[in-house]
């Protein structure tokens, strides 16, 4: 199958080379290119809306939040100090709109449960290209993921999930890096029992893991992935 | 250590966030207990099964409504005054960004009002909400087509798009086809209308036709507002788009655009009628669908709706 998994198009990353740097794209947007910022906002949207989705889990709620903080990155570009990188600034805003959506939502009565549509919307990604878990399985981590607190969760997407390295992470957060991991830790420890029954249940399936076992990947980076069929050594050619 | 270590230890002590006492206490423990070992195993596939979970894409309905907000926030930075404009001396000209395949750039020197390409650019705010008001975005691009985004009253689920998903369950009887959308341009030479949808319809192989003509008989699904077409990607998508569809129509008529998923990719599925013959095709284009290549996935004749 040509082309790349689960990309829509036209792919901004399909776009040939000589591109212009983030950085540039924020330094021509703020001297009042029109089309500087759409380029730069189209080269991390998919990234960023899976943060905001997954730290959400509600469709509709992402899409408010990446909206917001688009226009916010948009009216606000003129602040960026350059001390991080461009990518870890438009994180930092999406996240932060997530979370104040999340505390917003707390003080609200309880949101009902998701229904069937929308889970199956939060599952359904570029599973077909990914076949590295099934469509249950991957409810059943999305809403084992909505149980944690919301500090939790967003450190968990990011880095579990989404494989952000520690560092970046905490620099979108904004916290210590040794808060990072501690979030992570707990926020493992807590989804242990409501994800335990899923143990082994890729495609490959089924054999308890025992001593020998590779370390799981911590901060791996998400994509590219290999998919636990094809981890299981019989595919090199 | 007395008794079993729990889970949140485990996990700390994994990231070496525990005292070096408590740590070696705790691995001591775990190698002697097959419990705690199996606990910190499974711990261990917590960040790998979350890492499995694919990423979501972008449901185009988003991704409109996305473009629509950004380009109503540009429209709104440089329209209304010209003390907003930037200031020329400030962007070299070397500065310019690499164009996009099928974008046209504006000529950066003087005035960002002052030169503007021939072809009509589907951001100017003015004209977008003049022929936003009236209901219809028309657009057009390199080769003699106009897109038309209808509106209707009807379009406002288009955002979420899987609201209208799989119209083969969800079709009701018989349902006129909306005129207008399909009405080509008066007075224009050789061109032809067409209204785009995202239906966010997942078509399959051996159901996309029967999907198309349901979705057909759904004059209203998963139509875009007129003004979600603008934007720097919709642009592009667009100057695209027109180009594909008019490969692939030919001198048929345009019945159907209906930007959506086939086989769970991006693809655009097209039915055209033969002016001819009183029969009509569902085509099936992939991404790479542009002027002079259609790209054609599948193709297979409409079924007679009934």
């Amino acid at each position: 199958m040509p082309g790349q998994p689960g990309q829509a198009w036209p792919d901004p990353q399909g776009v040939p080379q000589a591109e212009p740097s983030d950085r540039d794209l924020l330094k021509q947007h703020v001297q009042g290119d029109t089309e500087a910022f759409g380029v730069l906002f189209l080269r991390h949207r998919d990234r960023l809306w899976a943060v905001a989705l997954r730290t959400l889990g509600d469709q509709e709620e992402a899409a408010d939040a990446l909206q917001d903080a688009m226009i916010s990155a948009f009216r606000r570009a003129a602040d960026f100090r350059g001390e991080s990188a461009v990518t870890t600034w438009l994180h930092r805003i999406v996240v932060n709109a997530c979370l104040d959506r999340i505390r917003r939502r707390a003080s609200r009565p309880a949101a009902s449960g998701m229904d069937e549509q929308t889970l199956d919307v939060l599952a359904q990604g570029s599973a077909l290209a990914d076949p590295g878990i099934d469509k249950d399985t991957a409810l059943d981590v999305l809403a084992a993921l909505r149980t944690l607190a919301p500090d939790q969760r967003a450190v968990l997407v990011l880095v579990d999930m989404l494989g952000y390295p520690v560092a970046d992470t905490a620099e979108i957060l904004g916290i210590s890096p040794g808060t990072v991991k501690s979030r992570c830790a707990r926020g493992r420890a807590r989804l242990l029992p409501l994800l335990a029954h899923l143990r082994g249940s890729g495609p490959a399936a089924g054999q308890p893991t025992s001593g020998g076992q590779p370390a799981a990947g911590r901060n791996q980076p998400a994509v590219p992935r290999v998919s636990p069929a094809e981890g299981m050594g019989e595919n090199q050619p | 250590m007395r008794g079993h270590v729990d889970a949140e230890s485990l996990a700390l002590c994994a990231e070496g966030l525990l005292s070096r006492r408590r740590s070696e206490r705790i691995r001591s423990h775990v190698a002697g207990c097959p419990d705690c070992a199996a606990k910190q195993a499974r711990l261990t596939e917590v960040p790998a099964l979350l890492a499995r979970v694919p990423p979501p894409s972008v449901p185009p309905g988003i991704a409109a409504r996305l473009d629509a907000a950004l380009s109503a926030e540009a429209a709104r930075r440089s329209a209304p005054d010209p003390g907003m404009a930037p200031d020329p001396a400030t962007a070299p000209d070397g500065a310019a960004p690499a164009p996009l395949p099928g974008t046209v750039l504006r000529p950066r020197a003087g005035h960002p009002r002052a030169a503007r390409p021939r072809v009509p650019r589907l951001r100017l705010p003015v004209a977008a909400r003049v022929l936003a008001a009236a209901g219809v975005l028309v657009v057009a691009g390199g080769v003699g087509y106009v897109v038309a985004q209808t509106s209707s009253p009807s379009s406002s689920s288009s955002a979420g798009s899987n609201a209208a998903a799989e119209p083969s369950a969800a079709a009701g009887p018989d349902r006129p086809t909306s005129p207008e959308a399909i009405t080509p341009a008066a007075g224009q030479r050789g061109s032809a209308q067409f209204t785009v949808r995202r239906s966010g319809t997942r078509y399959r192989r051996d159901t996309f036709a029967v999907q198309a003509a349901a979705l057909l008989n759904q004059p209203s699904a998963g139509l875009l507002r007129p003004g979600k077409v603008s934007g720097l990607s919709r642009q592009h998508q667009t100057s695209a788009l027109v180009g594909c569809v008019s490969t692939v129509a030919g001198a048929g008529n345009v019945k159907l655009v209906d930007q959506a998923r086939y086989q769970g990719r991006p693809a655009t599925i097209i039915v055209v009628a033969q002016p001819s013959s009183a029969t009509a095709t569902v085509y099936v284009v992939g991404p790479q669908c542009s002027p002079g290549h259609s790209d054609i996935l599948a193709q297979k004749p409409l079924p007679a709706s009934g």
